[in-house]
C-alpha cells in the first residue's frame, strides 16, 4: 500500500497546463498539493504497488509533463532516492 | 464385483488427487515475510515487458538458429568509450536549492544535529557485513544511493543507527508525542572574512571521512565540495575544538594562552 | 490494514516532502519541531556538560548540549574511559526522554475514582499523615535508578527514622542473585575486575547474555578488537540465537537451567583431568557446600575430596543430558579453562540472575574461574553486568534492600546496626532488628486485604514501574484494585502501568533536571549537575523524601529527630543556620547531594569500598572504588580488586588476598551445588518454554524509550519470537496476533517468526517493554531461596491461535 509524494515538472508554468492537472486531480488516489513555477506537488495513496506504477505511468505520459520526481515514499519503500 | 472394485479404486484415486491439491493449496501454512526481502520482492514483481533491458530467455533447441550478440547495425555504429564513473576534476557547483533539499533530507534522518542517522529501511540481516556491502564505499543501484560510512569501520552498526520497524511490524503505529526539539543542522561554517575558507561547523568525531558526504563519487547531492581535487580538507577548513570535545577548549581563548616572556636583550 | 492515523500521517509527510521541493522554502528544518516552543534552538549559546547516561548499568558518559534551558543535543563523551566517545541508540537519544508530551507536572490525587490536581503541600501532608498514623505498615519501593543520594536518603528515612525495614528496590528483580553469588564466594559484593578485562581477554564466555543488544557499548569494545586484527574467541551459551550469536565463534544452545550443569561439568573435568590450578586453589580457595538441613549463604566447609566426590557424577555425558549441550563442547570449555596461558572473561546478566538457582549458578561460575585460576589477571575475570544505571551504586552499595544497611552491612548483625545508629546519630536501637519484606512478599502483603494478613497498607514507589515489571502481575499487583484501605503513592515522570492504580501521583524531576550520582557495573561512581529545570511542578525524588520526613518531624515523630533533637536531614550553612531544604524553592540553595554523599561516604570504609570526596567526582568521568588518597593528596581508583598489583588493601608482597573472606582466612569459596530442574517445565497442557527480556531499542518498561521517535519507530511493538517449524505446526503466520497463555494469565502478541532472536523449537521469547502487552501477566513468581529474585526466564506456556477462521478467509 504505497503512499508517495511526487513532484510533477511541466514544460512551462503550471498555469498553462490546466488540462493535465485536471486529469491528475480526477484520479481518485491522487491529492494535488501546492505548485510553484513549473512544479506541482502531488500525493498518491494507492492500494497496490501495481496501481501506483500505473498512476506513475499515466501522469508521466500526460501532455506537458517533462519530469516526475519522488520526494518521499512510505517507509517500506523508502530508500535514498535522489530527488 | 470387478466393477465395484473399479469404482472403489477410482474413488480412492480421486480422493487422493483432491487431497493432494488441497494439501499444496491453502491449507499449508506459508509464513509470510520469511523469505521476503525488499530486493527479492522487487525482482519477483518485475515482468520482462516492464523493462526493455530484460531479454526473455530462449530454449536450448532454439539457440543454434538464434542470432545473438550485437546487431549488424550496432556494430557499424561508432561507439564512445565509457567515461570514468567519477571525474575528480569536474567542477561541482550545487545550487542553493540543491543544498536546501540535501539538508532537509539529511535532517529528516536525525533527531538532532550530531545524532547518528537512522537507517531509512528495515534491517533484515543483522550482520555488519551486510551493511558494509553497500555502505563501505557507497554504490549506485537502481536509483538508490546508500550513504558512505563517514567513520572507520566499527562492529555492530545497529548499536548506533536505529533502523525502520522490522518487516512484520511496519504498519504498527509508532507515533510518539514529544516536545523534544533537536539542535538544527548548521547552515555553514564561519568565515573570518569574505572569501576565507569556512570552518567545519560540525564535530569531526565519527565524521573523519570528509569524502563520505562532501566529495567522491557517492557523496551527498548538494553537499559536495566545489573543489574535490583538493583532498587535504583540514589544511584550510579549521575544526571546532569545542565541538570536538578538546580538553578545556574554553580555557584557551586567545587572551588566556600563555605567551613567552619578552626576551631579555642586553642593551649597550 | 494500515490504520488510518498512520496513513494520514504518511500522507501529510509525503505532501510536506513534495511541497518543500516545489516551494523551495529556504528555512532549514528543525527536527521534530514543536509549535509550542517559541525559542527554537539555533546553536548559539549552546553549552555542553557531562552526565552518565540515564539508561543501563554500563555507565557511559554523555555530553549534554543545553540551549535556552532545554536539552537539544547529545554526544558521546570522548574523555570517558567506559565508552570512549561512543554510545548506543538509546544513549544518543537520551535527551528526548525529558520531553514526552505527557510528562507529569502536577501532583494528582484520586478522589472518587478520578484524578484531581492538588498542590504539593497537600500531597506531602497526605503521605506524612498516613505514615504517622501507621508507620509499621508503610513500605518504600525504589530502584536501581535512584541516584545514590536519593537511595541514601530513603534508606536513612526508613531504617534510621521510621525504624521500618520494608524498603526494597526493583533491583531485587534484577541483581539480587548476583549479590548473593558474590557474597557467598568472596564475602563482599561486586565484581573484582573491570571493563579493561574486555580489552585483554582471549576468550569471552557469555552465559545467557546478549550484550550485543543489552550492553552494546561493552560488546563493541570486544568486537572492535577483532576489526583491529586481534583474535578474541566469543562463546555464546544461551537458550536462543541472538545478535550476539551472530558475532560468536561458538554457540552452545542449552536447555533452561543447563548453565548449572555446564559449570558443574567444567569443574568436574578440571578435577578429573587434574589440570585445575592447584597452586591458586591451595593458596587462595576453600571448598564449600550447602548445609544439609537449612542451607544458608555461608554454607559449610567441605574437603577437596568431598567436593571431588560430589561433583563426580557431572560427567560430560550426564551434563549433555541435563543441558542439551554436546559432551564434546563441555570438554572444549574445560580444555579452555585448563589452559593458563589464555585469558578468559565470563559475562552474565539476567540469564543467570533471574533464575530459581540464581545464587547457585552465580557461585558456580565464580567457582569455575577460581578452580582454573582464571581470576585477577587483566582479562581473567568472572564479571556480572547490571541493567540499571545505579543498581550497584544505590542498591548494592547504599544497601537499599530490606535486609541491608549502607556500606555492605546487614540488619541481622547487631554490630552493623549499632555502627549505623552511630553514623546517623540516632538513638540506640532505632534500627529494627527484623529484616523487612523483600519485593515479592511486600507486594503480596500490599495486594492482600488487611483482614487477611495484608499488613502493608501504604506504599510509596519511586523511579520504577512495578505494575509492568513484577512477575505474575495478576497475583502481585492487579489485585490492588478495589482495596479501599490500601494507598499507593507513585512518583514518576510519565503515566505508567503503576500510576494506573495509584491513589496519589507525584510528578518527578529526572536525570539532568536534578543533581545526581550513579554507580555502574564496574564499581565506578559518577556525578552530574542539574542542567535544566523540570517541567511544571515536577520535583526531585530526594526532595520528596526529605519533605515527608520534615512533615513527620513537625508532626512530632520522634524518629525524625537525631539524638540532639535536630532534624535527621538537617543541612546547615556556614553560619550554623539550618537551610530549609524541605521547601522546594530553597532546595538548591545548597548542594543537598553533596551533603548526603559526604555523610554516606563514612559508611563505605568497613568493606573497603572507599569513596573519594564529592569534589573528586565532579572532576572525573567516574572513579572505581576503592578510591584511596595518595601521599601527594591525589585520589587513586582501583581496577582489579583482590589482586596484589593493583588493590591497595592487599598486603604488600601478596599476590591475592580475599580480605573479606567468609571463612576469615583470606580465601574465596569454590561452591558445589546440586543441579535442580526449573520450577515449571512444559507439559502436554502448556508445551512451550517462555523466556522474557529486552531489545536494543527499548529500556526496561519503555517509559522513556517509548517516547523517543527514532527508537519507537525502530521497534514499535512487543512481539513473540517463534521458530518457523513451531509456527507451521500451529498454522500461524508472520505478524499474526496470538495469545500466550500460562496457568497465571494471558497476553496477546503479534508473532515474529525467526525474528531478531531465533529461539529453538519449543521456545518462545517476548520482550517486556510494551505497556500495552504485559507479558508479566503470564510469568512465574517462583524465586531463588537466597536472593528472593524471581525467575522471568522460564515458565511453561501455550500459544493459542486467536481465531482459526481468520486464516482460511
Amino acid at each position: 500500500m504505497p503512499i508517495s509524494g511526487l513532484v510533477v515538472t511541466f514544460q512551462s508554468s503550471v498555469a498553462e497546463h490546466a488540462d493535465s492537472i485536471d486529469q491528475i486531480a480526477d484520479l481518485p488516489e491522487v491529492e494535488v498539493g501546492e505548485s510553484a513555477g513549473s512544479k506541482l506537488a502531488i500525493v498518491v495513496d494507492s492500494a497496490t504497488k501495481r496501481r501506483d506504477q500505473e498512476i506513475w505511468n499515466a501522469v508521466y505520459q500526460l501532455p506537458g509533463v517533462i519530469d516526475l520526481a519522488v520526494a518521499m515514499v512510505a517507509f517500506d519503500e523508502d530508500a535514498e532516492t535522489k530527488p | 464385483m470387478n466393477r465395484l472394485t473399479m469404482i472403489f479404486l477410482s474413488l480412492v484415486i480421486a480422493v487422493a488427487v483432491i487431497g493432494y491439491f488441497v494439501g499444496i493449496g491453502d491449507g499449508v501454512p506459508q509464513p509470510d515475510g520469511y523469505y521476503e526481502s525488499s530486493l527479492v520482492d522487487a525482482e519477483l514483481s518485475r515482468t520482462p515487458a516492464d523493462d526493455a533491458k530484460l531479454i526473455p530467455a530462449i530454449s536450448y533447441a532454439e539457440i543454434a538458429d538464434t542470432p545473438m550478440g550485437p546487431t549488424k547495425s550496432w556494430q557499424t555504429m561508432p561507439q564512445a568509450l565509457p567515461d570514468a564513473d567519477y571525474d575528480l576534476y569536474t567542477q561541482i557547483e550545487p545550487s542553493e536549492a540543491d543544498k536546501e533539499a540535501s539538508s532537509k533530507l539529511r535532517a529528516s534522518r536525525r533527531a538532532f544535529n550530531g545524532a547518528p542517522p537512522v537507517i531509512p529501511h528495515p534491517v533484515e540481516n543483522t550482520t555488519d557485513a551486510a551493511c558494509y556491502a553497500c555502505h563501505s564505499g557507497g554504490v549506485k543501484m537502481a536509483g538508490m544511493k546508500p550513504s558512505v560510512m563517514s567513520h572507520q569501520f566499527l562492529g555492530n552498526c545497529v548499536q548506533c543507527h536505529a533502523p525502520m520497524a522490522p518487516a512484520p511490524f511496519q504498519d504498527v503505529d509508532a507515533d510518539v508525542a514529544t516536545n523534544f526539539v533537536g539542535l538544527p543542522a548548521p547552515k555553514q561554517g564561519e568565515r573570518a572574512y569574505q572569501g576565507a575558507p569556512p570552518t567545519i561547523p560540525h564535530s569531526q568525531w565519527m565524521r573523519e571521512n570528509c569524502n563520505a558526504c562532501h566529495g567522491g563519487p557517492n557523496g551527498w547531492a548538494g553537499m559536495e565540495s566545489t573543489h574535490p581535487w583538493r583532498t587535504n580538507c583540514t589544511q584550510c577548513h579549521a575544526p571546532s575544538a569545542t565541538l570536538d570535545q578538546m580538553p578545556d577548549a574554553e580555557l584557551f581563548t586567545p587572551q588566556d594562552v600563555p605567551m613567552l616572556p619578552s626576551l631579555d636583550v642586553v642593551e649597550n | 490494514m494500515m490504520d488510518t492515523k498512520r496513513r494520514n500521517f504518511l500522507k501529510s509527510a509525503a505532501m510536506a516532502a513534495a511541497g518543500s521541493m516545489v516551494a523551495g522554502n529556504m528555512s532549514l528544518p528543525v527536527v521534530q519541531a514543536d509549535q509550542g516552543v517559541s525559542d527554537l534552538p539555533d546553536g548559539d549559546g549552546l553549552s555542553w556538560n557531562k552526565a552518565p547516561c540515564r539508561f543501563c548499568g554500563t555507565g557511559c558518559h554523555v555530553q549534554v548540549g543545553v540551549e535556552d534551558g532545554r536539552v537539544v543535543a547529545i554526544a558521546g563523551d570522548k574523555a570517558a574511559d567506559v565508552n570512549k566517545g561512543l554510545l548506543c541508540v538509546k544513549g544518543y537519544h537520551v535527551g528526548g526522554i525529558l520531553y514526552g508530551k505527557d510528562r507529569l507536572t502536577q501532583p494528582l490525587l484520586r478522589k472518587d475514582g478520578r484524578l484531581t490536581e492538588i498542590e504539593w503541600d497537600e500531597a506531602i501532608e497526605i503521605i506524612a499523615k498516613r505514615i504517622f498514623d501507621s508507620p509499621e505498615t508503610f513500605a518504600f519501593y525504589g530502584s536501581g535508578q535512584w541516584t545514590i543520594p536519593e537511595g541514601y536518603a530513603a534508606q536513612k528515612f526508613m531504617k534510621g527514622g521510621l525504624s521500618n525495614n520494608h524498603i526494597d528496590p526493583n533491583a531485587r528483580l534484577c541483581m539480587a542473585s548476583a549479590v548473593t553469588g558474590f557474597l557467598a564466594t568472596y564475602g563482599v559484593d561486586e565484581p573484582a575486575g573491570c571493563y579493561q578485562d574486555l580489552d585483554e581477554c582471549d576468550v569471552l564466555i557469555l552465559w545467557g547474555n546478549n550484550p550485543a543488544e543489552m550492553h552494546p557499548v561493552l560488546f563493541s569494545r570486544v568486537t572492535d578488537r577483532r576489526s583491529r586484527g586481534e583474535t578474541v574467541r566469543i562463546i555464546d551459551i544461551g537458550t536462543r540465537r541472538t545478535r550476539t550469536t551472530d558475532a560468536a565463534n561458538d554457540y552452545l544452545e542449552m536447555k533452561p537451567h543447563g548453565d548449572v550443569a555446564i559449570s558443574l561439568g567444567i569443574m568436574h573435568l578440571l578435577i578429573e583431568n587434574d589440570n585445575y590450578d592447584k597452586s591458586f586453589v591451595e593458596k587462595h580457595c576453600n571448598f564449600r557446600g550447602d548445609e544439609a538441613d537449612t542451607p544458608t549463604l555461608s554454607g559449610e566447609p567441605i574437603s577437596e575430596d568431598e567436593f571431588r566426590k560430589r561433583i563426580a557424577k557431572y560427567t560430560p555425558e550426564r551434563v549433555e543430558e541435563l543441558s542439551g549441550v554436546p559432551a564434546d563442547e563441555i570438554r572444549m570449555l574445560a580444555d579452555l579453562f585448563a589452559d593458563r596461558d589464555i585469558r578468559i572473561t565470563s559475562l552474565w546478566c539476567m540469564g543467570m540472575n533471574q533464575h530459581t538457582m540464581g545464587t547457585a549458578i552465580n557461585s558456580l561460575v565464580h567457582g569455575v574461574h577460581l578452580l582454573s585460576g582464571h581470576f585477577g589477571r587483566p582479562g581473567d575475570a568472572p564479571t556480572s553486568l547490571t541493567g540499571q544505571p545505579s543498581a550497584c551504586g544505590t542498591v548494592r552499595e547504599v544497601g537499599t534492600l530490606s535486609h541491608a544497611l549502607p556500606g555492605g552491612r546487614v540488619i541481622a548483625n547487631p554490630e552493623h546496626r549499632e555502627q549505623c545508629e552511630g553514623f546517623w546519630n540516632v538513638r540506640d536501637g532505632s534500627i529494627n532488628e527484623v529484616p523487612g519484606y523483600h519485593t515479592v512478599e511486600m507486594f503480596e502483603r500490599f495486594t492482600k486485604p488487611t483482614a487477611e494478613g495484608g499488613d502493608i497498607t501504604t506504599m510509596l514507589v519511586q523511579v520504577t514501574n512495578p505494575g509492568q515489571t513484577l512477575p505474575n502481575l495478576n497475583a502481585l499487583f492487579n489485585d490492588k484494585k478495589g482495596l479501599e484501605d490500601k494507598f499507593l503513592i507513585v512518583s514518576d515522570v510519565y503515566p505508567t502501568a503503576t500510576t494506573a492504580l495509584a491513589d496519589l501521583i507525584l510528578p518527578a524531576a529526572m536525570w539532568v533536571e536534578k543533581n545526581g550520582m550513579f554507580g555502574n557495573s564496574e564499581r565506578r561512581t559518577q556525578q552530574w549537575f542539574k542542567m535544566v529545570d523540570p517541567p511544571g511542578e515536577a520535583r526531585d525524588d530526594c526532595w520528596m523524601t526529605i519533605a515527608i520526613a520534615r512533615k513527620l518531624f513537625e508532626m512530632g515523630h520522634e524518629g525524625m529527630k537525631d539524638k540532639d533533637g535536630d532534624f535527621i536531614f538537617a543541612v546547615k550553612d556556614d553560619d550554623g543556620q539550618e537551610i530549609p531544604i524541605w521547601e522546594f524553592d530553597r532546595y538548591y540553595d545548597t548542594n543537598v547531594d553533596k551533603h548526603l554523599f559526604e555523610e554516606y561516604r563514612l559508611f563505605t570504609r568497613m568493606k573497603h569500598k572507599n569513596l573519594a570526596p564529592y569534589e573528586e567526582y565532579v572532576k572525573a568521568r567516574g572513579l572505581r572504588w576503592p578510591v584511596v588518597e595518595q601521599e601527594d593528596g591525589s585520589w587513586r581508583e582501583t581496577r582489579f580488586r583482590f589482586s596484589g598489583f593493583d588493590d591497595p588493601f592487599v598486603e604488600e608482597g601478596q599476590e591475592f588476598d580475599f580480605y573479606h573472606s567468609t571463612s576469615n582466612d583470606g580465601r574465596a569459596q569454590i561452591w558445589f551445588h546440586e543441579y535442580q530442574p526449573p520450577p515449571e517445565v512444559p507439559d502436554d497442557e502448556y508445551p512451550m518454554w517462555l523466556c522474557t527480556g529486552r531489545v536494543l531499542e527499548h529500556w526496561h518498561t519503555g517509559t522513556m524509550t517509548r517516547r523517543l521517535a527514532p527508537l519507537n519507530r525502530a521497534m514499535p511493538t512487543a512481539y513473540v519470537e517463534m521458530h518457523l517449524e513451531d509456527a507451521k505446526a500451529a498454522n500461524i503466520r508472520q505478524g499474526e496476533v496470538v495469545t500466550i497463555e500460562s496457568r497465571r494469565g494471558v497476553c496477546d502478541l503479534p508473532v515474529w517468526i525467526d525474528g531478531r532472536g531465533r529461539p529453538p523449537r519449543g521456545t518462545v521469547f517476548v520482550p517486556f517493554f510494551d505497556e500495552s502487552k504485559l507479558i508479566n501477566n503470564v510469568t512465574l513468581e517462583a524465586y531463588d531461596p537466597f536472593s528472593k529474585q524471581p525467575d522471568y526466564k522460564k515458565c511453561a506456556v501455550r500459544v493459542v491461535k486467536k481465531s482459526a477462521a481468520k486464516v482460511s478467509s
